[in-house]
């Protein structure tokens, strides 16, 4: 996604191949992507449940969603997603509507 | 109550003591998670899209459940995220909870298809949600051994009933789709 949208500020011309603008790809990724979505254990929901979530609202593969509910349980929390700051609340606000227990922070 | 797979959903068949107890526990939550009425109210344009520049932190560790900061380690950008977010969580787990109401109301035989089953699963998250807090239920409950003398030994029992109720419709419904 951060490369794609790097591309954006890119204007493909006829300019010669020596005068096109170098991409700092590796800029971009780290300006564009720097927010995660964390999800933390809690002893009400079920397993399965949070199962359900994430391929609910990732649409992730259920082997995916599996493993990261096993991780939120073994390991008390587990990043979920990764995006802009804007994507990040929008992923928080969706895991308290079904009521996960979600936070967001710039990595 | 049984819980049954069909094509698409699930089939539930209660007891009438069984919707009785969903009644009561809709009417709780509702009474809940209502929003109380605010300025909110007279800015069609803020009601609407759900923002409410008054809401503030919930006391009742029940709401904060529910509504989490979304920030750990930031009070002001949770605070504005809440007035940005929790009034529509509160607008769709109180739909939801009417939805059900409604549902529960026309027999004590139930299909639930696509929506219906997603309307059944969340509105029972919520009350687990709920319960599972108000009786401070800090590991699974299985380990958890009451005294048959314990005031809260009764929720227990409903909280371990609604428990069996979500499992199973998750299980019938969702993990055997493919």
């Amino acid at each position: 996604m951060g490369t794609i949208s790097a591309c954006n500020n890119v204007q493909v011309t006829s300019t010669p191949t020596e005068t096109l603008p170098t991409v700092d790809w590796e800029f971009d990724t780290e300006t564009d992507r720097p927010w995660s979505t964390t999800v933390w254990d809690d002893p009400i929901n079920l397993m399965s449940y949070v199962t359900y979530v994430f391929i609910d609202y990732f649409k992730y593969s259920k082997e995916k969603a599996a493993q990261l509910m096993l991780l939120v349980h073994n390991e008390g929390r587990a990043v979920v997603s990764t995006g802009t700051r804007e994507e990040m609340e929008r992923d928080v606000a969706a895991m308290h509507s079904y009521g996960l227990w979600a936070t967001l922070a710039k990595d | 109550m049984e819980i049954d797979r069909i094509d698409n959903g699930v089939q539930i068949v209660m007891e009438e003591v069984e919707v009785r107890i969903l009644q009561d526990l809709a009417a709780q939550l509702l009474n809940l998670t209502t929003p109380e009425s605010s300025e909110i109210d007279s800015d069609p344009l803020a009601k609407m899209v759900g923002i409410d520049m008054h809401a503030t932190k919930p006391t009742d560790p029940v709401l904060s459940r529910l509504y989490p900061d979304a920030y750990p380690d930031d009070p002001e950008a949770s605070l504005e995220f809440r007035r940005f977010t929790e009034r529509s969580l509160r607008d769709a787990s109180v739909e939801r909870a009417e939805r059900i109401l409604q549902i529960i109301s026309e027999g004590l035989e139930l299909q639930l298809i696509h929506e219906q089953w997603n309307d059944m699963v969340g509105f029972l998250n919520d009350l687990r949600l709920a319960l599972g807090t108000r009786l401070e239920i800090t590991q699974s409950l299985e380990n958890q051994e009451l005294d048959d003398n314990d005031p809260r030994a009764a929720l227990f029992d409903l909280y371990g009933w609604l428990t069996w109720m979500q499992e199973m419709l998750i299980e019938k419904g969702f993990l055997h789709e493919d």
